[in-house]
C-alpha cells in the first residue's frame, strides 16, 4: 500500500491502493510512482460524467505486477498527457480521445486509435446509440391495449434518438 | 445462494405479461407479445363495469446473443416466472439459435433455483408466487 502526499483521499480495496488526486497534480503523482517501484503502466481509462466532465483512471504496478496502484482524478476537458513518464500510455490516451473526446495535453500522436472513418465519441453520454435509434424498444408493447396516461419510456434513453 | 447463473428459464403459466422484465432489460433483448382476454375464473359480479381480464402470453424470447447475463429480469419479476438455472447454455452456429422461445426456456427448468437455494416450480407444477391460476 502507498499513499501519494498530495491524495485528497485513499482507500485499499482489492489488494491495490485507491488515490484520488486533483487534475493539476496529475503529472506529478505519475513521476513520483514512477520514481518509486511502479514502473508498468497497465492502462488508462476515462468515464463521462457530464458535459465536460471527466473522470481519468490510471492503473499502474510493480514490475511483477505485484502492487497496484489506481489514480482517479476528475478534469474537464483537456488532462496531461504522460506519455514522457510511461510511454505506453499513448495508445490509451488515443482510445481515450477517440472515444470520449478528452483532449491530452503535450499528446505526440493524436491519430485515432481504431478506424478513422467513425465520426464521433461513442461513450459519451450524448451519443446516440444507432442499435437504439434504429431498433424499435420491445417495451412498447402493451398485451392490455389501454391508453396510458404516460407512455412508457425506454431507461437511459433520451427521447430525441428515438 | 441461487446456484451457478448459466441461462434463465421461464415458467410460462407464472408469467402474467406485466412486460417489467421486457423494459427493464438493459440490452433490450426479450420479447413479449401477449395479448389479453376475459378470465372465465374470475368472479362474476352483476354490477361489474366491465369483464374482468387477463393477459395470455403468446410468445416469450430471449436473445441470449443480446443477454450480459445481469439478472435484472429475474430480480424484476414480481411473479417469480424467471430463475437462473444451471443449465449450460448451448452454443450456435448462427445467431438465431441463441434466441430462446419459450419451448426452449422451460428446457432450463429442472436445474433452476430460486434466490434462497429451492427448486423453482416445475412445468407441470401451479405457480408458486404470487399468481394463483
Amino acid at each position: 500500500m502507498i499513499n501519494y502526499p498530495g491524495a485528497t483521499r485513499f482507500e485499499a480495496r482489492h489488494d491495490a491502493s485507491w488515490l484520488w488526486i486533483t487534475a493539476d497534480s496529475w503529472l506529478d503523482c505519475a513521476s513520483w510512482l514512477k520514481a518509486r517501484k511502479f514502473v508498468r503502466c497497465e492502462w488508462l481509462t476515462a468515464v463521462h460524467l457530464a458535459e465536460d466532465q471527466f473522470q481519468v483512471t490510471l492503473c499502474v504496478s510493480d514490475s511483477l505486477a505485484n502492487e497496484k496502484v489506481l489514480v482517479v482524478t476528475q478534469v474537464d476537458q483537456e488532462i496531461e498527457s504522460l506519455e514522457q513518464i510511461y510511454p505506453v500510455v499513448q495508445f490509451h490516451e488515443r482510445e481515450v480521445r477517440q472515444m470520449l473526446g478528452l483532449n491530452f495535453k503535450n499528446a505526440t500522436d493524436e491519430s485515432p486509435a481504431f478506424s478513422a472513418d467513425f465520426a464521433g465519441h461513442p461513450l459519451r453520454r450524448d451519443f446516440a446509440l444507432t442499435e437504439r435509434t434504429e431498433h424499435e424498444w420491445p417495451g412498447q408493447v402493451d398485451p392490455e391495449k389501454q391508453t396510458k396516461r404516460r407512455p412508457a419510456l425506454a431507461p437511459g434513453v433520451r427521447q430525441e434518438w428515438l | 445462494m441461487s446456484g451457478p447463473h448459466e441461462s434463465i428459464a421461464l415458467h410460462p403459466q407464472s408469467c402474467t405479461s406485466c412486460m417489467l422484465c421486457v423494459r427493464e432489460c438493459p440490452d433490450w433483448c426479450i420479447t413479449v407479445e401477449a395479448h389479453s382476454e376475459p378470465d372465465a375464473d374470475a368472479p362474476q359480479y352483476s354490477n361489474a363495469r366491465r369483464p374482468a381480464m387477463k393477459n395470455v402470453l403468446d410468445s416469450f424470447e430471449i436473445d441470449f446473443s443480446h443477454c450480459m447475463w445481469c439478472g435484472i429480469c429475474i430480480d424484476v419479476c414480481p411473479f417469480d416466472a424467471l430463475h437462473w438455472s444451471a443449465q449450460p447454455l448451448a452454443a450456435s452456429t448462427q445467431r438465431d439459435g441463441l434466441i430462446y422461445p419459450i419451448e426452449r426456456l422451460i428446457e432450463n427448468l429442472p436445474l433452476a433455483k430460486r434466490p434462497d437455494g429451492s427448486a423453482a416450480p416445475q412445468i407441470d407444477e401451479p405457480p408458486s408466487g404470487r399468481r394463483k391460476k
